[in-house]
């Protein structure tokens, strides 16, 4: 599977939409290989709304200059990580499993 | 939505829309090769239960697929994409390096197709600029 | 000893540098036109480029990453591919207008038909950047551009009235036969021929050529704090020698023998003769600048091999991009389209192109993982966004200002 095929799709939780993939977390951890260790899938992040692009201001820490850095958090408020755990199927839309856990999207 | 609780997890954390796609991808001697497209994920049957114990891995970075479907969605075949394998990658930063020479990888056959059959050929092309 | 050397060339090939085709015509069309009323223009561009080279040759040092690599990283597919097909119009636009203007100033030296210079200067430009080093090109190229110099030597010269200049240049009115639209439409030229965003590219993309790491910042950002500046002060004699001779005689610059004009009335053949060597070196090392530029846009934004410090072979579709530019820049100058308004044009586009490649410049210019600690500071942060909308403004202007002036007809 691609990552183009995650991104983007549709988010439905056990009560109905959650919103949209926006990025896949993954963390390089674990048994080292040749160069790198694995990267692991530790989650999805989900945003409301299916928005291409903020320059890289999601989640980091970047928040200057001030004018632009909060036109655009305000325009991603509301994203969360679901982690792999939680993902019950991935298709033309992402079941996430009753009983999940949101956490915070921010890195 | 900042009263979210924050989870951590070892070693380096990376979001691959954010860190990965579009980055500059070098090789061994810091020659740039191309830019990643897409990244593919192994461990994920569409449709069937997921096994929460066992989390996908990343396989290979999409190098230079083509903007196309970038821009208007869908993918190409996978036999037509230039994939570089995870373990060639030694470092993510501003930049994606790998260790191995670029030519170890098929996204340079152009680059070389133009080297050889027509920068090459013009007098002076094998030669630093003085 | 070599560090104060290295800086004083840097800052003469930033004065240089900084005039090409761009200015020479629109400040000489303005002066002749406006008098001094639009230098503020000129001065609001010229603080424009120092924000953004600056910001951009700080990313290059410290993060090698050049403009483009920058812009496709931060933009996406979708906005990063507009920018770089209007950016690769606009630079191949300014390439031909540059090629043009070598042809026509070795026209005025000669008297032989600038078509026939057109290939010769071509094949030189692309030789240049076959086989000299690029350090060895930029500084030749930038030394002999200081020969404009003379246009302020020819500005004393004339003698003109300087209480005069100054309530043109302070009361900002326009000329009886202007309109205020076209008034406006020249401002955005001037802030167009200023803030090329061919210069930004070539300036960060030399930053990697040169390796610049930590170390150069200083006199990088000497380069461009007192070179630009400098360069805007040679565009600023410019409008003021065509201010003092053409305005009061009333005429209209069409030509490049116009813009000099009053410096071989001012400063007579000797004059006339720096100046052509000036023109001759400002519009060649520009073309070099926008050939390689073409290339540099390309290369980064598909992640090819690039740079005149490799062999050609070991940058050999970066090296393919600029000659296929260049082939196309001779075969539009040999249709006989006129130089001059390939010039006019380019730099209005220029000042439409600008908001895609400034902004991600100036997101990652605050990115610690970019530029570690030498982040924008506070003060630099509130200029570079108050410079944000100006370049906004001038970009959705341009375009209906354009129409409705008829190209500032």
């Amino acid at each position: 599977m691609f990552l183009s095929d995650v991104l983007r799709r549709p988010v439905v939780g056990p009560d109905g939409p959650l919103g949209f993939v926006a990025d896949c977390r993954v963390a390089v951890d674990g048994t080292p290989g040749q160069l790198l260790a694995n990267a692991q899938l530790v989650g999805l992040v989900v945003a409301p709304r299916n928005r291409q692009g903020f320059l890289g201001y999601e989640r980091t820490s970047v928040s200057s200059p001030a004018p632009l850095a909060q036109w655009y958090e305000r325009r991603q408020r509301g994203s969360f990580l679901v982690l792999w755990e939680d993902i019950e199927s991935i298709d033309d839309v992402v079941r996430v499993r009753p009983g999940y856990t949101r956490w915070s999207s921010a890195l | 939505m900042a009263d979210l609780p924050k989870h951590d997890s070892p070693g380096q954390v990376l979001d691959l829309n954010l860190h990965i796609l579009d980055r500059q991808v070098l090789d061994n001697h810091d020659v740039p090769i191309g830019h990643v497209d897409n990244v593919e994920v192994d461990g994920i049957e569409p449709g069937r239960e997921l096994d929460p114990d066992a989390p996908p891995v990343v396989t290979s970075l999409v190098l230079n697929s083509g903007l196309w479907p970038r821009m208007f969605g869908g993918r190409p075949p996978r036999s037509r994409m230039h994939l570089v394998p995870w373990s060639a990658v030694s470092a993510i930063g501003t930049a994606i390096e790998l260790g191995q020479p670029g030519s170890a990888f098929d996204v340079t056959w152009s680059e070389h197709w133009i080297r050889d059959q027509v920068i090459a050929r013009i007098p002076g092309g094998r030669h630093v600029p003085e | 000893m070599k560090r104060y050397f290295a800086v004083a060339l840097g800052i003469l090939t930033a004065i240089g540098g900084f005039v090409d085709i761009g200015d020479l015509v629109t400040n000489a069309v303005v002066g002749s036109r406006f008098g001094m009323s639009l230098a503020w223009a000129v001065v609001v561009g010229v603080v424009g480029i120092c924000l953004f080279a600056q910001m951009s040759g700080r990313v290059a040092a410290i993060s090698g990453r050049a403009t483009f690599e920058i812009i496709r990283e931060r933009l996406g597919p979708r906005a990063g591919t507009a920018n770089l097909v209007a950016s690769l119009l606009i630079t191949i636009m300014t390439l031909t207008a540059e090629v043009g203007g070598v042809a026509l100033a070795l026209q005025l030296a000669s008297g032989v038909q600038p078509l026939l210079w057109i290939p010769v200067a071509a094949f030189a430009v692309w030789l240049v950047i076959w086989r000299v080093k690029f350090s060895i090109m930029e500084n030749v190229a930038g030394v002999l551009g200081l020969s404009l110099v003379v246009f302020g030597v020819a500005l004393f010269l004339l003698g003109p009235d300087w209480g005069e200049l100054k309530d043109q240049a302070l009361q900002q009115t326009s000329h009886p036969r202007e309109t205020p639209l076209t008034y406006w439409y020249y401002a955005i030229a001037l802030f167009g021929a200023a803030m090329t965003p061919y210069e930004v590219f070539f300036f960060s993309s030399g930053g990697v050529e040169e390796r610049w790491t930590e170390k150069d910042l200083v006199t990088s950002r000497a380069n461009v704090l007192v070179g630009f500046p400098l360069g805007g002060l040679l565009s600023l004699a410019i409008a003021g020698c065509a201010a003092t001779v053409l305005l009061p005689r009333g005429i209209d610059v069409d030509a490049l023998s116009q813009t000099v004009l009053p410096v071989a009335m001012g400063a007579g053949q000797l004059g006339l003769a720096i100046v052509i060597l000036g023109v001759v070196a400002a519009t060649f090392g520009a073309a070099l600048e926008t050939g390689l530029s073409a290339g540099y846009a390309l290369a980064q934004f598909n992640g090819w091999s690039w740079g005149k410090f490799r062999r050609p072979a070991q940058a050999a579709r970066f090296h393919l991009t600029i000659i296929i530019c260049l082939v196309v820049a001779v075969l539009v100058l040999l249709t006989g389209i006129d130089p001059i308004l390939v010039t006019e044009y380019s730099v209005v586009f220029s000042a439409v192109a600008l908001p895609l490649t400034y902004l991600p410049i100036l997101v990652v210019a605050n990115d610690p993982q970019y530029v570690g600690e030498h982040v924008n500071g506070r003060l630099l942060n509130a200029v570079s966004s108050v410079y944000l909308v100006v370049i906004l403004v001038a970009a959705v202007a341009a375009i209906p200002l354009m129409i409705l002036t008829k190209a500032g007809a």
